[in-house]
């Protein structure tokens, strides 16, 4: 533990698992989500909930989806941002079921490039002091915390694909720490999420992508 | 690992005739892979961060969230000297300030924890102040302050929500007292016992907050945890020593925090939480919406 964790971190209160932490997930939905964003559903549950305008919780979740961090003092003013910025969203408070005290879910409706139609649905949790975890994007029980850089790739099940994946990330001299791929049977699509020791190049992205069996890459950048 | 208790933590410093803040920033370096310029810009950073907390809450220009805090910082600053302890009321004034500016969503910097955030700056600032120490000298006690504050936070923990308000402001008052010691020329044994004697004193706190919000009791507990602070220091700085040694004190909360109701520990469900006056305060703010 570094002691910029103990005198730290710089943030707008009031509350590092309730305000930090909602900033830092819509932060994280922002980028999964792709593209500048139009119009999402916030749907906070339990604690989450409760909190929302005490804590800023909700100032703090859209904030984040504006890319803020969790020291901007334009949190504050969060929701007049996002209306200068055209994002438009609403809450609506959920109760799920054996799911961690501070979830949200944002539903996404947005016209970026790769989800023309229904747009996108991501689950997380903020789970204390200001860290969070993506605990589902759509369909893929997948995790990311933002801990490391890391890329999220949408592909077919055929084989190779991993081995497409990893080598072309070792060509660049990346380094994978952890991995984590999931399938959806049914819909015959593949979905993995890979932290790495340094962020992926546009470039690197786009080649990757270049293959047919692979849908898409999105990179998701370090908190 | 240099050190991962208080005794070791101590015993470096005493081996090697260093000060506390010179231990803590060779862990430092060792073991997040940084430097000493480094280090010391963040210090500095954190530091201004601070002061403008201290200095937006006494303007008072920001609202607080829930509404149960206004002005408080401001009016004591107004007020008169009432004991003639221009140190005590300062180092009040600061926290509450600081206090005030996290329930607003202002920027405040975690120490150790939001909730918290008003002790350290009140106690390292006011003294500075006072005592006009120099700059570097305040960068060195916030340091103390973060080496002090990772130990707890490593053998106990530092959340109201697993160990209650002792785990915050307690903590916080421990940091405080440790770092303002060793900033007035006390000795590392001196500012480890300035840390243990205040949190000893606050050992057992709920962390019960009206609504939820880190509104009440939370704002002003942060001046009466600084002031606890200052008295530590006061006696540490005399040779009083605590009968507990630092690690047994920790341990001791960790037990409290283990034993403690859940309602008690940031769940709004007992204590001042569950009082007449909050649930008619939350009822009010349920139809406010």
């Amino acid at each position: 533990m570094s002691i910029f964790d103990i005198v730290g971190p710089e943030m707008i209160g009031p509350s590092s698992s309730h305000t930090a932490g909602a900033v830092n997930l819509g932060r994280l939905a922002r980028v999964i989500a792709g593209g500048e964003l139009k119009k999402v559903v916030i749907k906070p549950h339990g604690s989450f909930g409760k909190t929302l305008q005490g804590h800023g919780t909700d100032k703090a979740l859209v904030g984040g989806l504006l890319g803020f961090e969790p020291n901007d003092s334009r949190l504050r003013s969060a929701f007049a941002e996002a209306k200068k910025r055209g994002l438009e969203f609403e809450f609506q408070k959920v109760e799920g079921r054996s799911v961690h005290p501070n979830t949200v879910i944002f539903n996404f409706y947005n016209d970026g490039e790769d989800r023309e139609k229904d747009g996108i649905k991501i689950q997380g949790a903020s789970i204390g002091g200001g860290a969070v975890k993506i605990t589902r994007i759509d369909d893929f029980e997948l995790e990311v915390t933002g801990n490391n850089d890391s890329i999220w790739c949408v592909h077919k099940n055929v084989p190779g694909v991993f081995a497409h994946i990893t080598s072309m990330l070792g060509e660049n001299d990346i380094n994978i720490i952890t991995m984590k791929a999931v399938q959806l049977r049914e819909k015959d699509l593949g979905s993995c999420i890979l932290e790495l020791n340094q962020p992926v190049s546009q470039e690197t992205a786009a080649e990757l992508e270049k293959t047919d069996f692979i849908n898409f890459v999105r990179r998701i950048p370090k908190l | 690992m240099i050190y991962s208790t208080f005794s070791q933590f101590l015993a470096a410093a005493e081996n090697e005739n260093k000060e506390l803040w010179e231990v803590v920033l060779a862990r430092e370096i060792e073991e997040e892979d940084t430097d000493r310029e480094k280090v010391f810009e963040k210090l500095e950073s954190r530091l201004n961060v601070m002061e403008q907390a201290i200095e937006t809450g006494i303007e008072n220009t920001l609202d607080s969230q829930g509404g149960l805090v206004d002005g408080e910082a401001a009016r004591l600053a107004a007020s008169g000297d009432e004991l003639g302890m221009e140190l005590f009321k300062n180092v009040n004034i600061y926290a509450l300030a600081t206090a005030e500016v996290n329930a607003s969503m202002g920027k405040i910097i975690a120490a150790p924890t939001a909730g918290a955030s008003g002790v350290v700056p009140a106690v390292i600032l006011a003294l500075a102040g006072e005592k006009d120490i120099a700059r570097d000298r305040q960068q060195k006690a916030l340091l103390t302050a973060a080496g002090l504050g990772e130990i707890a936070a490593r053998k106990a923990t530092v959340s109201g929500a697993a160990g209650g308000c002792q785990a915050e402001c307690g903590v916080a008052a421990g940091m405080a007292a440790g770092a303002g010691s060793e900033m007035l020329g006390g000795r590392p044994k001196v500012a480890l016992n300035a840390f243990t004697l205040a949190l000893k004193n606050l050992l057992g706190l709920a962390c019960d907050p009206v609504g939820g919000l880190v509104e009440v009791p939370c704002v002003k507990r942060n001046a009466t945890s600084a002031s606890c602070a200052l008295s530590a220091i006061l006696l540490a700085m005399s040779g009083i020593e605590s009968t507990i040694p630092a690690d047994e004190v920790v341990k001791a909360m960790r037990e409290i925090g283990d034993l403690m109701p859940s309602c008690l520990k940031e769940t709004a469900e007992g204590g001042l939480a569950n009082t007449e006056t909050a649930r008619k305060f939350e009822k009010s703010l349920e139809s406010n919406k």
